[in-house]
């Protein structure tokens, strides 16, 4: 487990992490997955990544949480030398233009809205781990 | 050198009687010697100084005698013979001086003699005379003769001798004078011819019958016929028809005496037919036996007086300007003819008396008047005044009425005579222009603004009575005083002002700010203009406006549009805040309400997978039915959400094919149809509109799946699109031949959640035409339908034509 870097999900909702944990086990993911429910929890992690810990693969990121909104959350990290490189998708179920330019704006690696249909969900997380996890290569 | 003698003495002892008179109308007894005194039994300071005829007069018991008219007559042509005169014996009676009153026979030879001066005028008469009384008395009685002989023979033959040698002398004189007084006869007629022949006024004299007998040349000058040719034609034939009749009878009334003369003015036809004007005087000269013997006749020429009164006539009638004498002795009136007109009085009428005179006037009028005639009637003061007149066609008018006594030799009174001049025009241009002037100054007085007038030199002529008070005149008469006396504060500023204006310019301010010297804020709006008396400029109007309590409003509503500025600020705040909760309730809808239905679908999903086993069939289609509710949900969501953001998005307007559009949605919906299930024919012009492309695109999409939709059970489903172009606008329509609608829903179907079908026959959110009318709104177009019942429906959509650019490139390239 621990040769596989980590996959940061940052979800607010309950069920959607079950779902979204659920999606990631059918598809036979192996990298193990960190949570954080809101947006103060993900960024309470830089400290820890700076101190050495090991950074995230990927960070799965909802934009709609209470008290730090997953844009904040996007914009630090983006904005951070160490840790911009950390590629960002921004899974959410808004539509919204705006959303999507903000998100693109502050530096999101990749916009993904999540669908209400299961099966096209799993389809959806299948597809992030094989492009994330196998075929995209990261900095050093 | 000899010493002169005392011609006192000599005169006074001369042994004959002599008198000295003056050659004057009275022959004045200047001296008489003491001879003389004795004769005539006369005392010098009876005689001295009186006229000779006087002392001497004919003796009044005699009348036959009239012995004064030869000695007059001797007297006389000593003074124009200049030469001694005797006369022959004389009777010249003497008053006896005892106061009887009786006069002494005496007889006289008097012979008269001039005294010349070195010119030869006769300065003295001497009148020296002998008493031939007795010698005369002793030849006209023998008795008489005989009884006197005796006294005196010697001196009576020595008389007689030189008696004799006078006579003789004096038939000599009268022979002289004979001839002399032939002499004068002819040059007195010759003098007379001369006058005749050359008098400037012409003279005929003709027979009682009419007959020229002479004509002199300035008769022939005036009627233009040469004397032969007038001699042989009558006065008849000469005079005016008009005027003969009055000729002759005046001409009847000389040859039977009623009168000696007559003068008239008449007129004569020249030679040259031309009608002349004449004043004619003719007498009659009658025979000694009283018998008519000829007419004289003096003709002048008055042609050019004539017209001068015709024209001094005209002229009056022009001036409106009668004539009228007063003859206070026979009381009768006489008036020009313009008298009449001025007073509306009938031609025809005599002119009006005393009493009928004041009812041509007005009661004031004909009071003035009757007081100033009054007056020149006593006292013969001339009279002038405006009198008003009401004539008998009841209307008014004005005269001046003037006049002025006419006095007679011994300078009384006898008549008034005057003129009345019509002013009546004249007169109600005057109270016109009163008038006028009242109203423009009840115009000016409550003019609602300040104005004032002045002249050059900054005379008030008029103000306002708002000028007045807006510059606290009070009750001060400033008309006639300057403004800087009036306002001595007055600013060079204003005056230069007033200066420019003067000099032409109209100035104006339409907000002009002052202060007052207790600080407060006076708004003004004025203007300075010149103004003009017969293009030169007689001064300045100025006009101001207190428009403070304008300006305040101003401000007020300056003020009140500030703070509704203010207040759409605030509105379109609270606008914008509420669209923000909006957008963040659409958010939350987008994300809270498909974040549960998710997980809704997920676990039922997943209990579906996982526990496939565990569940009966019942069971599966339990979780079967919720999943399809899942996807209702989501597809409402999902729409709710289009609408939505059509609602908010941004309009790009783009000049947009139509016929491309419509070719692409065919393509894009073709895909999710059964190849050949329905027929689409898109025959359509290459339009231009102007609208959103993405719009557009969801519009037509919408509109396809409609058709398609609602025509997949007919036997052959059709869709047909067209366009066409309708002034500046292109209508797009889209026509199926699917199950209709009831035209009654035509306004319904287009309304959100509004459906005309349960879902199983016809699956759909009820947001698909409201989204495509929501499309069309934002694009500036707009939306309807046609349709029945089975009988298909036909879909417009009308959107603006794009404008064509003005520089198109294959236009360049072609030139």
């Amino acid at each position: 487990m621990s040769d596989h870097p980590p996959i940061l999900l940052v979800e607010d909702n309950p069920l959607d992490v079950d779902l979204t944990l659920r999606a990631f086990q059918r598809c036979n993911l192996t990298n193990p997955i960190l949570i954080a429910r809101d947006g103060e929890e993900a960024l309470a992690w830089i400290p820890r990544w700076e101190a050495g810990e090991t950074m995230p693969l990927l960070i799965l990121l909802d934009l709609n949480m209470p008290r730090i909104d997953g844009l904040t959350v996007l914009r630090t990290l983006k904005t951070h030398a160490s840790l911009r490189s950390i590629p960002i998708v921004v899974l959410t179920t808004s539509q919204e233009e705006r959303d999507i330019q903000n998100a693109y704006d502050a530096g999101a690696n990749s916009y993904i809205v999540k669908p209400v249909d299961f099966d096209r969900f799993m389809d959806v997380a299948r597809q992030i781990e094989l492009y994330w996890c196998v075929i995209n290569t990261l900095p050093g | 050198m000899h010493e002169s003698p005392p011609y006192q003495q000599l005169f006074e002892a001369g042994p004959h009687p002599y008198l000295v008179v003056r050659p004057n109308s009275d022959f004045t007894i200047v001296a008489v010697n003491a001879k003389y005194l004795e004769v005539t039994d006369t005392q010098r300071e009876h005689i001295v100084g009186r006229g000779l005829f006087e002392v001497f007069p004919d003796n009044p018991h005699q009348p036959a005698i009239h012995s004064t008219d030869d000695l007059r007559a001797s007297l006389h042509r000593v003074i124009s013979a200049r030469h001694p005169d005797v006369m022959s014996i004389q009777q010249y009676d003497v008053p006896l001086r005892d106061g009887s009153g009786r006069f002494e026979l005496k007889y006289w030879s008097p012979v008269n003699t001039p005294v010349l001066d070195t010119a030869g005028n006769v300065i003295y008469i001497i009148h020296h005379v002998e008493d031939v009384t007795e010698f005369i008395l002793s030849r006209c009685s023998e008795d008489q003769k005989l009884s006197k002989i005796g006294t005196g023979t010697e001196r009576m033959e020595a008389d007689i001798m030189l008696r004799a040698a006078e006579v003789k002398k004096g038939v000599n004189t009268l022979f002289l004078e004979r001839q002399r007084a032939n002499e004068q006869l002819r040059e007195s007629e010759r003098r007379f011819q001369a006058t005749f022949e050359q008098a400037a006024i012409g003279i005929a004299i003709a027979s009682p019958e009419g007959c020229w007998l002479q004509v002199n040349q300035a008769l022939c000058d005036i009627v233009g016929y040469p004397p032969h040719e007038l001699m042989s034609m009558s006065f008849q034939d000469i005079t005016y028809p008009d005027d003969l009749e009055a000729d002759l009878k005046l001409l009847r009334c000389l040859l039977g005496g009623k009168i000696a003369t007559y003068t008239r003015e008449k007129r004569y036809v020249c030679k040259d037919s031309t009608v002349l004007w004449v004043g004619l005087t003719v007498s009659l000269v009658r025979k000694s036996d009283h018998s008519p013997d000829y007419f004289i006749a003096f003709v002048q020429n008055i042609q050019a007086r004539k017209e001068i009164e015709a024209h001094l006539n005209e002229v009056k009638r022009i001036a409106h300007l009668g004539h009228w004498t007063w003859n206070l002795n026979t009381h009768e009136h006489k008036w020009s003819e313009e008298v009449f007109q001025i007073y509306g009085r009938k031609l025809g009428l005599p002119p009006a008396d005393d009493q009928e005179m004041a009812r041509y006037f007005t009661a004031a009028s004909w009071n003035t008047l009757i007081a100033a005639m009054e007056k020149c009637r006593r006292d013969g003061i001339a009279y002038q005044c405006d009198a008003e007149i009401i004539r008998p066609d009841a209307t008014y008018g004005w005269i001046i009425a003037r006049g002025e006594a006419v006095r007679d030799a011994d300078g009384h009174i006898v008549a008034l005579q005057g003129t009345v001049q019509d002013i009546t025009e004249r007169k109600q241009a005057e109270v016109a222009l009163q008038h006028s002037k009242e109203q423009l100054k009840v115009f000016i007085d409550y003019a609602p603004a300040s104005l004032a007038m002045f002249d050059r030199d900054m005379r008030y002529l008029a103000c306002s009575q708002r000028w007045r008070n807006d510059y606290a005149l009070g009750n001060v008469d400033v008309i006639g005083l300057r403004h800087y006396d009036v306002f001595p504060d007055i600013s060079q500023h204003w005056k230069d002002i007033h200066q420019r204006c003067l000099a032409g310019e109209v100035i104006r301010n339409d907000e002009d700010r002052f202060e007052r010297s207790d600080g407060t804020i006076l708004w003004l709006r004025w203007e300075v203009r010149p103004w003009l008396v017969d293009a030169t400029i007689g001064g300045i109007v100025i006009f101001t406006e207190d428009i403070t309590h304008l300006k305040h409003a101003e401000e007020t509503l300056q003020q009140l549009n500030a703070t509704l500025e203010q207040r759409i600020a605030e509105r379109t705040a609270e606008l914008k805040a509420l669209n923000q909760s909006l957008e963040s309730f659409v958010y939350s809808v987008s994300h809270d309400l498909k974040a549960p239905l998710r997980g809704v679908e997920g676990y039922s999903r997943l209990l579906e997978e996982d526990c496939r086993d565990r569940l009966d069939a019942e069971g599966r289609l339990f979780i079967s039915n919720i999943r399809a509710g899942v996807t209702r949900m989501n597809e409402l969501i999902d729409d709710l959400l289009a609408y939505s953001r059509m609602e908010r998005r941004k309009i790009e307007p783009n000049v947009l094919d139509v016929a491309q559009l419509i070719h692409q949605t065919i393509a894009e919906c073709s895909a999710s149809v059964t190849p050949g299930a329905v027929e689409i024919i898109a025959d359509v012009s290459s339009f231009k509109v102007q609208g959103d492309r993405e719009g557009l695109a969801l519009v037509l999409r919408n509109l396809l799946e409609n058709a398609i939709k609602f025509s997949q059970h007919v036997a052959h489903p059709h869709i047909e699109f067209g366009a066409y172009q309708a002034g500046e606008r292109v209508v797009i329509r889209i026509r199926d031949n699917g199950i209709g609608f009831d035209m009654k829903y035509a306004e319904r179907i287009f309304e959100i959640f509004e459906r005309l079908h349960r879902l199983e026959e016809y699956p759909g959110t009820g947001i698909g035409l409201a989204l495509v009318k929501k499309a069309l709104q934002r694009m500036n177009g707009r939306v309807w339908a046609q349709g029945a019942p089975g009988q298909g429906a036909t879909f417009y959509i009308e959107l603006p034509l794009a404008k064509t650019p003005p520089d198109d490139d294959s236009d360049r390239s072609a030139s």
